[in-house]
């Protein structure tokens, strides 16, 4: 459409160009060459700017052209019309994929090099047939002037100019046409034979049409075959985002071919122990050792795992079809059956068919009690997330009970991490009392020379240049906390540890912590109630000691909770109640809570009580009262001495934990 | 009820079956050939697949490749001893013979203790070869030489393919031993969640060596994968280039006297190009076949498609170390260009200067609107470069992690933030700022507002820009091939 206004406006401009080129003849005679000039001057510098690009521009002539060429813009000013007119998804669609089309490099050579070609043609065929109306109805002269060229030059290079008409058959005037035409000045009259003019009319007929209108018709015929050409070898750019999406779907890089081998309802029996020989021998409940066997798992650091005292019959480590036919053959043929058989599995490991069938297999060969012992929990985190891990555990506690084997003899315990309370649970398995047995329960790992250590870095690091704050006081039983982490479930419920510190304002925490704080102080002895500085450290372990509990087990932002009042509250409440109930001998003196000592003073509590957690409460009270010298003298500032004072509290711990446990036993 | 097969199927496309113990990752592979996350069923729970389901590998809708998924080998030991028991006394009863003797007998027991192994067993035996996937983290055990050894009766090349070799514990040196002992020698490594693409083609030419009949088709899929890959890289960055041209090019113009934090039309235009980022970043996740909620996490989150630290956020610009020599990285005008003129006075010097030199005749009717506005004494905001630079990083980290994703990962991706590794940080090329700044003087030329009429859209100045964005933006892909190689011939 717009090709078409495009081509009426040229035939318009073409004509009113002719027009006004021709002028009136009754004022002057027509220069000719001027007339020439306008006509055909821009449009052959356009075309040999043309020819140029065709030829120079290779690939980026398509582009060139279509930005800058006349064919471009009047298809640019046609786009955006048609994208003003038709606003809908479909016609947009439809106008851009076309758009992109013609920028293809041959297209748009083609197309817009047509246009061009075009639009000039029509220009040129209106000043034609302008031309030719002009001359036909009105008479005219010809003549031609100049100032700087010389004139005798004329006649060759009208000859020139003629030749090409003069091949087509148009007329050219004669050389003295040519000079009689000249031009010499308005004094004479202009006066020109009819044969002249009409020479000279046909000349320029002649050269309007060899050197306007019939290149442009011929490379326009030209432009439109190579656009036709372009055309049919054109191929859409698969690799254009949307074709890749319409791929996917239409044209998939694979497809499902369906089940062949289909899953049959049934589901393949377990192992039936159809081999195995019915003629084992009926084992006795025995009294041995009770027996470790590891089933296709990595060789811990420490095999048998450590218990103090104890010793397993090692049946080894199970890894291949060998090695399984003689463990159940060695079962099956043993004549002391061991006390209780642990089959230590790894997690990592898939329980499949294959698993099953083998535990089933020992199950049934022997007559001991079978445990299973599940290690490897540490690696298998690291590899799967918390559902693997879960997933996993629930398979292989399935496994057991389609064995035979009871919940409560299926335990999770990481060999390579073995922690006291995992040590003690594997005893009970094997049939151990904590209790029975060595008479000097020396624990295996001691915390209070760790804690103490803690204890003095932190007296060290607080010379008492400023004031300690709250966070201090919290991280420092924080960190003793930390060290009895693996007995969390215990304290914290001896404690009364809320889950959370909730409430956000000290009145609500202080009621949190205060149970804490009593149930510290219900366990000091009669001594240590009697001296003020050690009542209040005694309250303060026990709310210090919730702060860092809970803050071990919900690291909030506890330093945006109003603590430090907290705690204060927490434990004036508490002393003051206990003041009222107690007579207490010694009169209530305003203890600082701040100061480094008494922060020492309930760390070195805390650090005691949860050396002997687990030992009951009484034992508690008295290790206690052995232990700690109630002395209200400031503790040594310098470093050394203060290392002193610790020793020598821990000396007396370490007497007076020893004098209970040789009159009382382990536990009481 | 499946017939027994011929002991040598010669006719038909490549078949290959796919077995290992179970929970191996057998299925997991099969969806990472296929680009297919629904293939079949992934769990960590034993017997996860019970069936033998196939799957066939197309190359421009031929079908070249039927891969099968098939039940893991659970129970080898005692199957390896049911055999021996089947071959008896018949010495001289050899591998494939003794398959056919357990499957047929296998036939007649539907629900019997080795139906699973069966079932494989009849597809390996069905197929031209078989891919043995291990578990590369798994130890090395007695029953996974006796899985070997069964396969070995079958009679068909094996090509052992280890998994998870991307995982800290993988013990690969171990794997190989053991296998070059049992005379494998030629073994393919994989990791169905890490995938890069040498190591897929590297698989396929490991098969290629074991099944020299079938030579042509493999090539065919290792060039068609190949070119798969290159065509979604260009693919992606077009549509990070034209996500760049239409938020480059936009702007708004607001008076001179409002209060620009205020400036309700600011807003606008921080949310429009948010939502076009969002846009985009849908169209990368889909273009590649993945669904929002499988890429999260990692320190750089995009939560279902969504990026979630905000475009225009000082920390945004920090994570990707884009540098910010303006002080306009924060506050109300961050992440954007102010050209304000008054009175003619001020004018951004290099807009104009470009102006003149662009020399395009259209640079009158774009500019004559602009240029009166401004001496009206409006001011343009527009996104500046950092947000442009930000914007190109993003989505190219997004598309590099998209291109190394396997899609059997279960997990979500982790993508690396690229401020660790400063060497990394995007740079600021001059081509592709002269294609942006030559954006900027296109206004219409972007589709981010319903205002515009689009027909710029339709110029082929923006068509050519476009095409000059994505040449930039593939060369940097391949200038900065981190793990992956993204240069487009394998060769």
């Amino acid at each position: 459409m717009a090709v078409l206004f495009g081509l009426v406006l040229a035939f318009i401009g073409g004509a009113a160009a002719g027009r006004a080129l021709l002028g009136t003849p009754r004022d002057e005679p027509a220069n000719f060459f001027l007339v020439l000039m306008g006509v055909l001057g821009v449009q052959t510098t356009l075309l040999l700017i043309w020819i140029a690009v065709m030829l120079f521009g290779r690939q980026a002539a398509g582009s060139m052209l279509a930005l800058s060429s006349i064919g471009g813009f009047i298809v640019q000013g046609g786009q955006r019309l048609a994208a003003a007119i038709h606003r809908g998804m479909m016609p947009r669609a439809a106008l851009m994929a076309h758009g992109r089309m013609i920028l293809d490099p041959a297209i748009a050579r083609g197309t817009f090099s047509a246009i061009s070609h075009g639009l000039w043609l029509a220009f040129n065929c209106g000043c034609l047939l302008m031309i030719i109306v002009l001359l036909s109805a009105r008479q005219y002269t010809f003549a031609w002037e100049t100032t700087i060229l010389n004139a005798d030059s004329y006649v060759p290079l009208t000859r020139a100019v003629a030749a090409l008409p003069r091949l087509a058959g148009f007329a050219a005037p004669s050389n003295e046409q040519i000079v009689a035409a000249q031009w010499r000045g308005s004094d004479e009259a202009f006066t020109q034979d009819r044969d002249d003019s009409r020479a000279w009319s046909a000349f320029l007929v002649g050269c309007l049409v060899m050197y306007g209108f019939a290149p442009r018709l011929l490379l326009m015929a030209w432009s439109i075959g190579q656009r036709r050409s372009a055309l049919s070898r054109y191929r859409l750019d698969l690799t254009r985002p949307e074709f890749l999406r319409l791929e996917a779907t239409l044209m998939p890089v694979a497809a499902p071919l369906g089940v062949r081998d289909g899953d049959d309802a049934a589901e393949p029996s377990p192992f039936r122990p159809a081999d195995l020989s019915d003629s084992a021998p009926i084992a006795k409940v025995g009294t041995g050792l009770p027996a470790i066997l590891g089933f296709e798992i990595e060789r811990p650091s420490v095999w048998p795992p450590q218990l103090h005292g104890m010793t397993w019959t090692d049946l080894g480590i199970v890894e291949t079809r060998d090695q399984q036919h003689a463990i159940i053959h060695e079962l099956q043929n043993g004549n002391s059956p061991p006390r209780s058989i642990v089959l230590v599995g790894g997690l990592t490991s898939v329980p499949d068919r294959g698993v099953e069938r083998f535990v089933t297999q020992v199950q049934r060969t022997t007559k001991s009690p079978l445990f299973l012992l599940l290690t490897g929990g540490q690696s298998l985190r690291q590899r799967a997330d918390l559902n693997g891990l879960e997933q996993r555990i629930a398979d292989w506690r399935a496994l057991a009970s389609r064995v035979g084997i009871a919940m409560e003899r299926v335990l999770e315990l990481d060999l390579d991490h073995l922690t006291d309370e995992s040590r003690s649970r594997l005893a009970q398995v094997t049939g151990r009392d904590s209790s029975a047995g060595d008479s000097a329960v020396t624990r295996e790992t001691r915390r209070l020379e760790a804690s103490f250590k803690l204890v003095s870095d932190w007296w060290r690091s607080h010379d008492g240049s400023k004031p300690p704050d709250a966070d201090d006081a919290v991280r420092l039983h924080q960190s003793i906390m930390g060290l009895h982490s693996e007995e969390a479930g215990s304290w914290r419920s001896w404690l009364r540890v809320p889950g959370q510190l909730s409430g956000t304002s000290a009145h609500e925490i202080a009621s949190t912590l205060s149970q804490g704080s009593r149930r510290f102080m219900d366990m000091l002895p009669l001594t240590l109630r009697n001296s003020p500085k050690w009542l209040a450290a005694g309250a303060m372990a026990g709310a210090l000691g919730c702060v860092a509990a809970a803050a071990l087990l919900s690291p909030v932002a506890i330093g945006a909770l109003p603590l430090w009042s907290a705690i204060g509250a927490a434990v004036s409440g508490v002393l003051h109640a206990h003041r009222s109930q107690a007579a207490v001998s010694s009169p209530p003196s305003e203890t600082s809570l701040t100061e480094r000592d008494q922060i020492v003073r309930s760390a070195v509590l805390l650090a005691m009580m949860l050396e002997l957690q687990g030992r009951g409460e009484a034992l508690i009270t008295r290790v206690l009262q052995d232990a700690v010298d109630p002395v209200e003298a400031a503790l040594p500032f310098e470093i050394s001495a203060f290392q002193e004072w610790l020793d020598e509290q821990r000396h007396r711990f370490d007497q007076a934990l020893a004098r209970e446990i040789q009159t009382g036993g382990g536990t009481s | 009820m499946n017939p027994v097969p011929a002991a040598n199927p010669s006719a038909g496309p490549l078949r290959i079956a796919v077995v290992g113990h179970t929970n191996t990752g057998k299925t997991s592979l099969l969806r990472t050939l296929m680009r297919d996350p629904e293939f079949g069923e992934v769990s960590d729970r034993p017997a996860t697949t019970r069936q033998v389901e196939g799957a066939v590998l197309t190359v421009r809708g031929r079908g070249l490749a039927e891969l099968y998924d098939t039940p893991g080998l659970e129970d080898s030991i005692s199957l390896l001893d049911h055999l021996d028991a089947l071959r008896g006394a018949d010495r001289r009863m050899d591998g494939p013979e003794l398959m056919q003797k357990f499957l047929h007998e296998s036939q007649g027991q539907p629900g019997g203790t080795f139906a699973q192994e069966a079932k494989a067993i009849r597809q390996v035996m069905a197929s031209h070869a078989a891919l043995y996937v291990i578990d590369a983290r798994d130890r090395v055990l007695g029953k996974h030489r006796d899985e070997l050894t069964i396969l070995a009766f079958c009679g068909r090349p094996v090509v052992p393919v280890l998994n998870f070799i991307a995982s800290p514990e993988a013990q690969m040196q171990a794997w190989r031993d053991h296998l070059s002992r049992a005379g494998l020698h030629a073994v393919a490594e994989f990791d169905t969640v890490v995938i890069d693409d040498q190591s897929e083609r590297r698989l396929l030419e490991t098969m290629r060596t074991l099944l020299d009949g079938h030579r042509e088709s493999i090539d065919a899929l290792i060039e068609d994968r190949a070119t798969h890959r290159k065509n979604l890289l260009r693919a992606s960055t077009a549509l990070i280039a034209e996500m760049l041209v239409d938020v480059a090019a936009f702007r708004v113009s607001i008076p001179l006297e409002s209060d620009v934090r205020s400036s309700r039309e600011v807003a606008r235009l921080r949310q429009l190009v948010r939502h076009r980022e969002q846009r985009c970043v849908r169209e990368l996740l889909e273009l590649h076949h993945f669904r929002p909620g499988d890429v999260q996490a990692g320190e750089l989150p995009v939560v279902d498609g969504q990026w979630g630290t905000d475009l225009f956020s000082p920390a945004a610009l920090k994570q990707f170390g884009v540098r910010t020599g303006s002080a306009a990285a924060a506050g109300a005008i961050a992440g954007l260009t102010i050209d304000a003129m008054v009175g003619g006075m001020t004018l951004g010097a290099a807009t104009v200067l470009g102006a003149g030199i662009g020399g395009t005749l259209g640079l009158a009717q774009t500019h004559g609107r602009r240029l009166f506005d401004r001496l009206r004494g409006f001011s343009e905001f527009s996104p500046d470069d950092n947000t442009l630079t930000l914007l190109i990083a993003r989505e190219s980290t997004l598309v590099r992690a998209l291109l190394q994703r396997g899609h059997a990962s279960m997990k979500p991706i982790a993508m690396e933030a690229p401020a660790k590794n400063p060497t990394a940080s995007f740079p600021r090329s001059r081509t592709m700022k002269d294609a942006l700044d030559e954006v900027r003087l296109h206004p219409e030329w972007s589709a981010l507002d319903d205002r515009t009429t689009g027909s710029g859209m339709m110029s082929p100045g923006r068509s050519m820009v476009i095409d000059r964005l994505i040449d930039e933006i593939v060369q940097q892909f391949a200038g900065k091939a981190s793990k992956a190689h993204f240069a487009g011939d394998s060769k």
